[in-house]
Formats: structure tokens, C-alpha cells, sequence
């Protein structure tokens, strides 16, 4: 009876699975068989999903139009200096914020958590303003420096932390262990699940982020990934070869990086969730 | 561990500073170039149109040496792009632009002279205080295509020169006739847009919306012409689908199953590269009370205190002179602005044709509304964006009637325009 219950809810569970997977997987191919279309099939009438005559002509004329080694140089160091960036500021205020105990510490916690009640499109005139003054308009340190914080990275690893038993930290400490030591040493290493979440999180927040590096690079040599796609969009028409081919051509770095780090990223969710 | 930490630290700290110091780097080659090198121009839509501005940019490099970069920046944030730039005290030398802001009033450049030495239509661009400082660059206008297969298959005709122009009624009863004997899935589309539908209302006699006295008005054909258009959106002859819920008309016409699209001239380029299943044709719109088109297209300004003026001035002025800008025309497929060019147009040249008598036979009240309500940008401080599109997707959606939708545009143009 019991192995039948299991056979079914396996079934069962697996079937949902493939259907997920296909509503997830679904566009993802529409676009790729796109933009292997000449124009001329994309908008016919009846609509097939497969391609009549597949021609690569598209990603051709993508790559001669677009730049994109440069727009991907451009992005890479704008996501990893953030990321590690990132990782590392808030690590350490996330263990400050657990293990130490001041008086003022909760309100700062509570300030910082208040940030995150306001969207980036809110404080983004004053954000803005101080790049501006910053002189860091139009360079991609003003694309970094203002993302380097964020509250959601602090609040992970405050709680990660405040589930490491403080025995730990003392038994550190008496066998003379200073603070840094005890951060770098102990801290961090058992909060890799932590670091690995918030580095991927973070990497692709800066790869797909588009408003704010709209508003601060004026340079085209500066342009990101994303802003250089936008810029496809014209008038009062698009050119949905280009904008096809050149969505799957923007995709492909994501892709590598994921093939790359797979075991981790798997990892990390398995991981996480357990502690959770 | 922590001497991996520490180098980790060390490296970090190095690639920053590296960063900071070629940002610092570009900073300083950004000023020598304002004394004498790259110039930059801001425009949008070029890669779709043929890059037809980037040749002509590095032609003008081969010619005298001074660079130009071209940048492309996406359409819908063009304005607020140049808005932020003017902000920062770092305008760009030149830009292409469709629309303006008021904190461009005053940093624009005067052409006049430029332009008045090459033919430019002036009374096309935007002169304020005498000084013309945004002549047109190219020139669009809405115009009607047809699926000449459906066309066929139904037997009905549509006018192939200007001497037996259709009128409404004729155009909706071949529609019907198509709608019958074919299996089309609707009579016409039209773009969601303030654009078109004002060349419908002038086309039946409406004379849009004007000052008179001390708050805007209009006569009494806009609402019979509005009536008429929400007779039309009946999901038979027009679906509502495209102005209630912005399905693209573009890709329905494309589609094949649609005999009549309303847009305007640049859809020319890319229906000749990407329609094959179905013959297509431009034509000429059909009119009611007189023939009308409204148009569009793009200004050009430079910027002053971008530190490059004079170099500015000497391009825009080469962009100008006949040669140059016929080839401009022909690589981007524009219809041209300068009183003596001749394009040559690689596709669809015959459709141009019909673009260009359908502007010369179009009456007034297009080119003057437009160059009002683009002007009112650059100088009120308030500007409406496309007020009548959105009161009449309101009617549509029986959220109001025509009488209240067109009380409402009056109000907010008056609110956002009369001092």
C-alpha cells in the first residue's frame, strides 16, 4: 500500500514537474527558433513554430551591427567588482549585526531594513545627484559604488550568523583568536551557502540591471549589455531580426556561467534550503 | 586562509583604483577631445535604419578627419537622456531627437544660417524667439498600405494615381466586400498612436485642436470624425484589440490576414525586406472633406556648451549640402527635407513616389499642428503626451463618451499649455 502511495505521489510530483518545466522552457525555445527565422516568417499566417527555411543571416548581421565583446567587458566588470563588493560588505555587517551587542545595533538593523521598503526608481533622483556630485557620472565606478549595499545581503547573512552558536565564537577567542581572525576564519567559511546565494543573486541583479545604467553612462563605450539591446528599439518600428538574434547572443555569457558554476548554484539550493 | 583573504583584499582594492584611474584617464582624453576629436552625436533607431548616420559619419571622417561617434541611445528615452546630460553640464555635441524638453530651451544651437545656405524647408522645423534652432532632418508621413493578394482575390480596386482618389465610404465598402469574399480577419488596422488617428481627423475635416482666445478648442468635425472612428472599431471592419489592449498592428498586417493598414512611411524598409507571403502596396489614403497626411520624422540640434560648436556647425553643414544629404536619404530611406534633393531610393522607390505627392496634396493643417505641439515641448513647462490617444482609448473602453473625451483633451491641453 505504502509503496503504491509512493509510486503515485512520484508520478504525480514528476508530471508537475515536466509541466513547469515546459511553461519555463517554452518561450525560452520560441525565441531561439525566432530568431532563427528569416523576417519574412517571423509574423505569417498560420504561425509555425519551427522555422521553414533556418538561416543563421541574423546572427550575422547582429554581431557586425552590435559590439558586443566590448558591451560584455563592460558588463563583467561591472557585475563581478559589484559582486565580490557586495559579498563582502555584507558579510561583515551581517556579522556584526548578530554577533555583537550594542545598544544601537538593532536600530541600525531596523534602518536598514527600512530600505528596503523604497524602490530603486524612488531614491534614484537622489542617488543621482550625489553621483553627480561625486564626479562619477558617465564612469562605470558610478554603476558600481551605488549597488555595492543592499539590505536583502545584510538581512541573509545577519540570520545565517545568529544560527552559529556563540560557544564557537568564544572557544575562538580563547584560544586567542582575534576578532578578524575569528570573521575571516570561522565566520565566513561556514557561511559559504550564504556567500555563494548572494553572489549569484547579486551577479545577475548588475547583468540584467538596465534603468540605472541607462541614467548614469552617456559614453557608448560604456553601454552595458542591456542598454545596448534597448537601443535597438526604434521609433515607430523594430527590427525583430536584430532584436532576436541579438537577445540570444546577450544570453549566452548567463549561460556559460551557469554551465561553469552548476555545481554550486545546484549546491547552493540544497544547502540553503536545509538550513533555512 | 587569511593571507587568501588579504590578497583577495590586495587585488580587489587594485582593480579598483585601476578602475577609478581609467575612468580618470577617459575623463582627461574626454577633454582633450573637446579641444579637437571625437565629436559625439545622440540618436536613436539608427542601427534599424540602415545605419544610414554612421556612414555618413565616418564618410565625413575619411573627408576631413574629425571623428564623429555616433551613439545610439533607445528611443523612449532620448528626452530624458539629453535632460540628464544638460543636467550634468556635459551636453552632447549634436543630437537626432523626435521630442524636447523645456530645460533644452536656450541651450539649443541657432541654425538659421546653416540651414538657409542649404535649402532646408525651415517652416518644417522649430523656430523660437526668430531663431530657427531645430531644422528637420528627415521627414515621415502616415500613409496606407494595402494587401494587394486580398485586394485581388476579392476583385475590388484601389487608386493607383491621384486622379481617382477613394473617399472613406468607398475604401469601407471595399472592405466589406473583402470581408465577404475572402478570409480575412478584419477590414483594417491602425497604430495606437495620436499620430495617425489625427491624420484621420483632418482627413475629415477636423481642424484638431486649437488656441482660441484663452483656452483650446476645436470644430465640430473632430467629433463627428471621432464617432466615425468608434464606428469603426466594431471587431468587424477595425479590432479593438490594437487601441484598448496595444496589440501590434504592424505584425497583423504582416500577418497576411489584413487588407489595410494605416501607418506611415517607415514601415516601407521593413516590409519590403520582410513581407513574402503577400504582395503589398503603398496607397493613397482616402479622404472625406479634404486630402490629409500628418507628419513626422526627426530635428536636428546641437547643443551649446558642449565645447564643440564650430566643429558641430561644419558637420550639420556637410550633412545639409545636396550631395551628402541624398545620400543620407537613400542609405536611411527618409523622405527628404532640402527643397532640391533627388533620392534615389533602393526599395520600393514607387512607394515613396506616392509618400511625397500625398505630402505635397495634404492639407496645412498637418505640418502647422504638428510643429505647434512639438514647439509647445521645448517652451511650456508642462507637456501632455499623447492626450487624445489615451481620452479616445477611454471611449472605446465605454469609459466615457466622444463628447467628454474630447471636453477632457480640451481641458488638459489648455491646463498644460495657456500661460
Amino acid at each position: 500500500m505504502n509503496k503504491l502511495n509512493d509510486r503515485f505521489s512520484t508520478i504525480m510530483l514528476t508530471t508537475a514537474l515536466f509541466i513547469v518545466a515546459l511553461m519555463y522552457l517554452f518561450p525560452i525555445v520560441w525565441l531561439l527558433l525566432s530568431s532563427i527565422k528569416p523576417g519574412s516568417e517571423l509574423f505569417s499566417y498560420p504561425l509555425n513554430i519551427l522555422p521553414e527555411n533556418p538561416t543563421v543571416d541574423g546572427y550575422v548581421y547582429s554581431w557586425s551591427t552590435m559590439e558586443f565583446i566590448k558591451y560584455f567587458i563592460n558588463t563583467l566588470i561591472v557585475a563581478i567588482l559589484t559582486t565580490v563588493l557586495t559579498v563582502i560588505a555584507s558579510a561583515t555587517c551581517g556579522f556584526a549585526l548578530a554577533k555583537y551587542n550594542y545598544k544601537w545595533l538593532n536600530v541600525f538593523l531596523i534602518c536598514m531594513l527600512a530600505t528596503t521598503m523604497l524602490p530603486t526608481e524612488v531614491i534614484m533622483t537622489p542617488t543621482f545627484s550625489v553621483i553627480l556630485d561625486l564626479g562619477l557620472y558617465d564612469s562605470l565606478a558610478g554603476l558600481i559604488i551605488p549597488s555595492i549595499n543592499t539590505a536583502t545581503g545584510i538581512f541573509m547573512f545577519r540570520q545565517y550568523f545568529m544560527t552559529v552558536p556563540n560557544d564557537l565564537l568564544e572557544s575562538a577567542r580563547i584560544d586567542g583568536a582575534n576578532e578578524g581572525k575569528i570573521f575571516f576564519n570561522l565566520m565566513l567559511p561556514i557561511a559559504k551557502p550564504v556567500v555563494i546565494t548572494l553572489a549569484i543573486f547579486s551577479f545577475q541583479w548588475r547583468w540584467n540591471d538596465y534603468i540605472w545604467p541607462l541614467i548614469v553612462l552617456s559614453d557608448p563605450n560604456k553601454y552595458t549589455v542591456q542598454i545596448a539591446l534597448r537601443s535597438i528599439v526604434g521609433a515607430d518600428n523594430i527590427d525583430w531580426v536584430l532584436l532576436l538574434s541579438s537577445s540570444i547572443i546577450s544570453l549566452v555569457p548567463m549561460i556559460i556561467i551557469f554551465i561553469v558554476f552548476q555545481r554550486y548554484i545546484m549546491d547552493t539550493s540544497a544547502t540553503s534550503g536545509l538550513k533555512g | 586562509m587569511k593571507k587568501l583573504f588579504l590578497m583577495i583584499f590586495v587585488l580587489i582594492s587594485t582593480i579598483l583604483v585601476a578602475c577609478s584611474g581609467s575612468d580618470n584617464d577617459s575623463d582627461a582624453s574626454s577633454n582633450t577631445d573637446t579641444n579637437g576629436e571625437v565629436m559625439q552625436f545622440y540618436v536613436s533607431g539608427d542601427k534599424v535604419e540602415g545605419s544610414a548616420l554612421t556612414k555618413m559619419s565616418e564618410k565625413y571622417t575619411e573627408e576631413t578627419g574629425v571623428e564623429i561617434e555616433v551613439v545610439d541611445v533607445p528611443y523612449s528615452d532620448m528626452v530624458t537622456k539629453i535632460t540628464n546630460m544638460i543636467r550634468a553640464g556635459e551636453p552632447p555635441a549634436l543630437a537626432r531627437v523626435t521630442g524636447f524638453n523645456s530645460a533644452w530651451d536656450g541651450q539649443l544651437m541657432d541654425l538659421t544660417q546653416i540651414a538657409e545656405d542649404n535649402n532646408v524647408m525651415t517652416d518644417m522645423g522649430i523656430t523660437v524667439d526668430d531663431q530657427l534652432v531645430a531644422p528637420p532632418l528627415d521627414l515621415t508621413a502616415v500613409g496606407m498600405f494595402v494587401n494587394k493578394d486580398l485586394f485581388e482575390e476579392a476583385g475590388v480596386s484601389y487608386p493607383t494615381s491621384e486622379d481617382d482618389i477613394w473617399t472613406w465610404d468607398e475604401l469601407i465598402s471595399s472592405i466589406n466586400t473583402i470581408l465577404d469574399k475572402t478570409d480575412a480577419q478584419y477590414g483594417m488596422v491602425m497604430d495606437n498612436s495620436d499620430h495617425r488617428l489625427n491624420a484621420f481627423l483632418y482627413q475629415h475635416g477636423s481642424k484638431g485642436f486649437y488656441k482660441e482666445g484663452d483656452q483650446y478648442t476645436t470644430n465640430e468635425e473632430t467629433k463627428d470624425a471621432l464617432e466615425k472612428f468608434m464606428e469603426l472599431n466594431d471587431n468587424t471592419i477595425m479590432p479593438k484589440s490594437v487601441w484598448t489592449a496595444g496589440e501590434d498592428a504592424s505584425s497583423m498586417f504582416k500577418s497576411g490576414r489584413v487588407p489595410v493598414y494605416m501607418s506611415g512611411s517607415w514601415q516601407i524598409t521593413d516590409f519590403a525586406a520582410n513581407i513574402e507571403d503577400f504582395e503589398w502596396e503603398s496607397v493613397y489614403m482616402p479622404y472625406e472633406e479634404v486630402r490629409a497626411t500628418n507628419l513626422g520624422g526627426n530635428y536636428l540640434v546641437g547643443f551649446e556648451g558642449s565645447g564643440q560648436e564650430e566643429q558641430a556647425r561644419e558637420f550639420m553643414d556637410w550633412l545639409y549640402q545636396k550631395e551628402n544629404y541624398e545620400e543620407l536619404a537613400t542609405y536611411g530611406g527618409y523622405l527628404p527635407v532640402t527643397e532640391d534633393a533627388e533620392v534615389e531610393y533602393e526599395l520600393a522607390p514607387e512607394a515613396y513616389t506616392i509618400y511625397q505627392n500625398e505630402i505635397a496634396a495634404s492639407d496645412p493643417i498637418a505640418s502647422q499642428q504638428r510643429n505647434e505641439l512639438v514647439k509647445k515641448q521645448l517652451v511650456s513647462k508642462r507637456s501632455i503626451g499623447s492626450a487624445l490617444a489615451d481620452e479616445v482609448i477611454n471611449a472605446l473602453n465605454d469609459e466615457q463618451s466622444v463628447d467628454d473625451a474630447i471636453e477632457n483633451v480640451k481641458n488638459e491641453m489648455t491646463d498644460a499649455y495657456v500661460e
